[in-house]
């Protein structure tokens, strides 16, 4: 037994070492945006392996070295979507492909969304073809108290392979009321979740060493008491912003908002908070006393309040789309800049992951999209995609499916 | 007055003294005119008269008196056109008490200061057609209006346009029969249905068409019994109404097909419709428009082959297609959706333009007056400040015959506070 693991290693030694030369990429004379504030215009970036070794113009080329000619092209950092339940939903209305929202309890902290991503979902090959390398899966959003997320790029094909880091959010949602049973109110969503988490509190501070016999979601709960897990909380209305807010403070909870529709009412509250913003809900509808622009404002509003923003789609098919939200945020008022930063460095930033992940840099993973024109613009065609490294294929199986149509003959 | 109304009404006077009243002329001059049906002309003027366009051009003059419109450096399109909307229904949109509802009509619900109409002109949006849903086979009446926000249905409505049918094939009706038992519970029963409903339709035309025969020989006869279900089925037979068809396979849309040619149904339209690329050959031989939409996939199991390469795969064989919204909210942004297509497509800016224009306004019979900025049609029109395919394009302005519907400097004052 024991040979045959050193022979294991051995092997995945020489495996992996051979790799690594061949693995040698040269994205070579486009327009590079780093994401750091800077843009070398007709440069290389240096891929070894997973990692950008080097990045910047005369860069000498490692014979043998595999290249990919971006002429002309842009080249941005992979993007990320904040939150989505991407692998979770297969096809939307049908109950059995879907493995999002345990709508069982209204307390799921003991859940993990990694345990049901499905790398082989089509939803991963269609989303990342608008340049979406990374993102964030929640569990789901139906209960108060929702499981912990996890954050993976859309390649691998086990979840082992996607996964950037596991369990590193929950989500709490102050909207998930649902009639005739508890908590059917505001006031009762606040006093389930202060309850929950009171109770942990005693779990905790009786028990502070034998932590172990915590139930998992005991566990969860305190790791977010502790500080140690960021808490997203869904708002809808006003009031549920200071609400969440208030449970911030209270608890001393990591908060990340999704502020909804009530946000210019609370922008204030929101600022003296610190805590930094999902933006969702760009495109919906403004109520009959708001400006028509109202929701396309947000985004630029929030961030000239100083608040650190990024995008969420909170879907999943829909994920794809999410860029255009940055757009038409862009187109009212939010700085181009801070639009770009939201889809990558201050993504990366909110979900703890700007170490490796958000911007071009020499030393941090190779995720890479290179694209025809702007970005931002919708119309611009996305090019190629490096997720760590891997030049990945752009053949989603809407693509497989325009093939096989291609000609009505056969 | 109270409060409330003051806060209506003030914006409202202010926006209608700010713009020419009750379609006088107008002059916008010196922009870049999209015409989407004859190319585009830079630093053109259009001359509106009488809610029409009389003029547009390089070589036009503002006539002495006229107002003019400054619209140097901004880019003209005709109104943008949705052919599948539920806007300003107020939630009245699905009669869902039974599988044929054919005696129902959509304009009764239509509710012209319904502030989302507001929302929508703001998007460039001119004309809709206001639809029954999909939950029944056969849905009611729609109806094609100008979105004249704060008039009148009587006002919005454009006169002598052919109402659709809606029906609808698939998992809807399903889903809402099945589930209390009922037929529909699968597509052999829809189709059941429809077969059903055309042939009670025809008898009940033949019944009037004995009865008017014997009247116009002369003959005694009493009238048979009017039936308004049966009557608005009837009138998609003899081409008074059209038919508009809520699906998304591409079996279903093939049986569609089959049964209103057996019906010989003069004008029928379809909507959604995904997997109509797989069956392209066979829609466009029965020639009718498809409405859909570009990236929407997977939201149920019908949904799930749809790709955002079929509008260009029909164009390519010869379909009349659109980019229709079917949302409060996209309708709000149909541009985007246009420039969408230029992603994954490769096509023209102007045939991407056309998906939102001129397209739709074939589908729904409005292209002689309406779609595209030709002299004689009405001024229905949409300035943005930059190429509206831009993604960071805005809408400054709407006009419909003429009129200021919207306008982005008194925009903050539509709001209530």
């Amino acid at each position: 037994m024991k040979q045959i693991k050193i022979s294991v290693i051995i092997l995945s030694v020489i495996l992996c070492s051979a790799s690594l030369i061949a693995q040698h990429t040269a994205i070579t004379g486009g327009n590079i945006v780093t994401g750091t504030g800077e843009t070398i215009k007709n440069g290389t970036i240096l891929i070894k392996g997973e990692r950008i070794e080097k990045i910047g113009t005369d860069l000498a080329i490692p014979e043998g070295c595999e290249t990919v000619d971006a002429s002309g092209k842009t080249i941005w950092p992979g993007r990320i979507d904040a939150l989505s339940i991407v692998g979770l939903s297969e096809i939307g209305a049908v109950a059995v492909t879907n493995d999002a929202n345990e709508k069982t309890s209204t307390n799921t902290a003991h859940l993990r969304a990694s345990d049901g991503i499905n790398p082989e979902s089509a939803v991963v090959g269609v989303t990342r073809n608008n340049g979406i390398t990374t993102t964030q899966v929640m569990q789901g959003r139906a209960a108060p108290i929702n499981g912990l997320t996890s954050i993976i790029n859309l390649d691998g094909r086990r979840v082992d392979d996607m996964l950037i880091a596991d369990g590193t959010s929950i989500v709490l949602n102050l909207n998930a009321m649902e009639r005739g049973k508890y908590p059917s109110t505001r006031p009762g969503i606040m006093a389930f979740i202060r309850q929950t988490l009171i109770d942990t509190q005693n779990k905790i501070s009786k028990k502070p060493e034998s932590e172990a016999e915590l139930n998992l979601k005991d566990q969860t709960l305190a790791r977010a008491l502790k500080g140690e897990l960021s808490v997203i909380t869904f708002c809808d209305r006003n009031q549920d912003i200071r609400n969440a807010i208030t449970l911030g403070r209270e608890f001393n909870l990591k908060m990340i908002l999704i502020p909804g529709r009530g946000w210019s009412r609370q922008l204030e509250m929101i600022i003296e908070s610190g805590y930094p913003v999902l933006v969702t809900g760009t495109f919906d509808n403004p109520s009959e006393n708001q400006a028509y622009d109202y929701n396309y404002r947000m985004a630029a509003r929030l961030h000239e309040a100083g608040i650190p923003l990024a995008f969420a789609s909170c879907t999943a098919h829909n994920a794809r789309q999410m860029p255009e939200a940055v757009s038409m945020s862009v187109t009212y008022g939010l700085p181009y800049d801070a639009g770009m930063q939201a889809l990558t460095l201050s993504a990366a930033r909110i979900l703890g992951i700007d170490k490796d992940y958000g911007s071009l840099e020499s030393g941090k993973i190779a995720n890479i999209s290179v694209w025809s024109g702007d970005p931002l613009q919708i119309s611009s065609k996305l090019e190629a995609l490096f997720i760590k490294g891997k030049n990945v294929s752009l053949q989603s199986r809407q693509e497989l499916l325009r093939d096989k149509y291609k000609s009505l003959d056969d | 007055m109270n409060t409330r109304s003051t806060r209506i009404i003030l914006p409202l006077l202010l926006l209608i003294l700010g713009s020419p009243v009750f379609a006088g002329d107008l002059f916008i001059k010196g922009g870049t005119i999209l015409t989407v049906t004859d190319g585009v002309i830079e630093n053109g003027s259009i001359l509106i008269r009488d809610g029409k366009i009389s003029a547009l051009g390089t070589a036009i003059e503002a006539p002495d008196g006229v107002e003019v419109i400054n619209a140097e450096g901004k880019f003209i399109m005709p109104g943008i056109i949705d052919s599948h909307s539920h806007l300003a229904l107020n939630g009245d949109v699905n009669e869902a008490t039974a599988p044929v509802t054919s005696q129902v009509d959509m304009a009764d619900a239509i509710d012209a200061h319904d502030h989302q109409i507001y929302q929508a002109l703001a998007g460039g949006v001119t004309a809709a057609k206001l639809m029954h849903g999909s939950a029944n086979v056969i849905g009611g009446l729609n109806t094609t209006v100008k979105l004249k926000y704060m008039t009148s249905l009587e006002e919005m409505r454009i006169p002598g346009v052919r109402q659709q049918l809606k029906m609808a094939l698939g998992e809807n009706p399903k889903r809402v029969y099945g589930s209390k038992g009922k037929q529909p519970s699968t597509r052999p029963g829809i189709f059941a249905t429809l077969r059903q409903s055309f042939l009670d339709a025809r008898a009940y035309r033949k019944k009037w068409d004995d009865y008017e025969k014997k009247i116009s020989e002369g003959e005694e006869a009493d009238p048979p019994k009017r039936d308004l279900k049966l009557e608005n089925i009837a009138k998609t037979l003899t081409g008074e109404y059209g038919i508009d068809c809520h699906n998304y396979v591409h079996n279903e849309i093939v049986v569609f097909l089959d049964i209103i040619e057996e019906f010989e149904v003069p004008y029928a339209v379809i909507s959604h419709s995904f997997g109509a690329y797989k069956v392209r050959d066979r829609v466009a031989e029965a020639g009718v428009g498809v409405q859909t939409h570009t990236d929407w996939w997977g939201y149920k199991a019908e949904a799930y082959d749809a790709i955002p390469y079929a509008i260009k795969m029909m164009m390519d064989d010869g379909i009349l297609v659109d980019i229709c919204s079917d949302s409060e909210n996209v309708i709000r942004r149909l541009n985007r959706e246009a420039a969408k297509m230029l992603k994954y497509n490769d096509l023209s800016e102007e045939d991407a333009l056309k998906l939102i224009t001129i397209n739709p306004a074939k589908i729904l019979e409005i292209d002689d007056r309406t779609g595209s900025l030709e002299t004689e049609k009405d001024a229905d029109i949409a300035i943005f400040d930059k190429h509206p395919l831009d993604s960071f394009s805005k809408c400054e302005m709407t006009l419909i015959e003429g009129k200021v519907y919207f306008d982005i400097t008194t925009a903050d004052k539509m709001a209530l506070n």
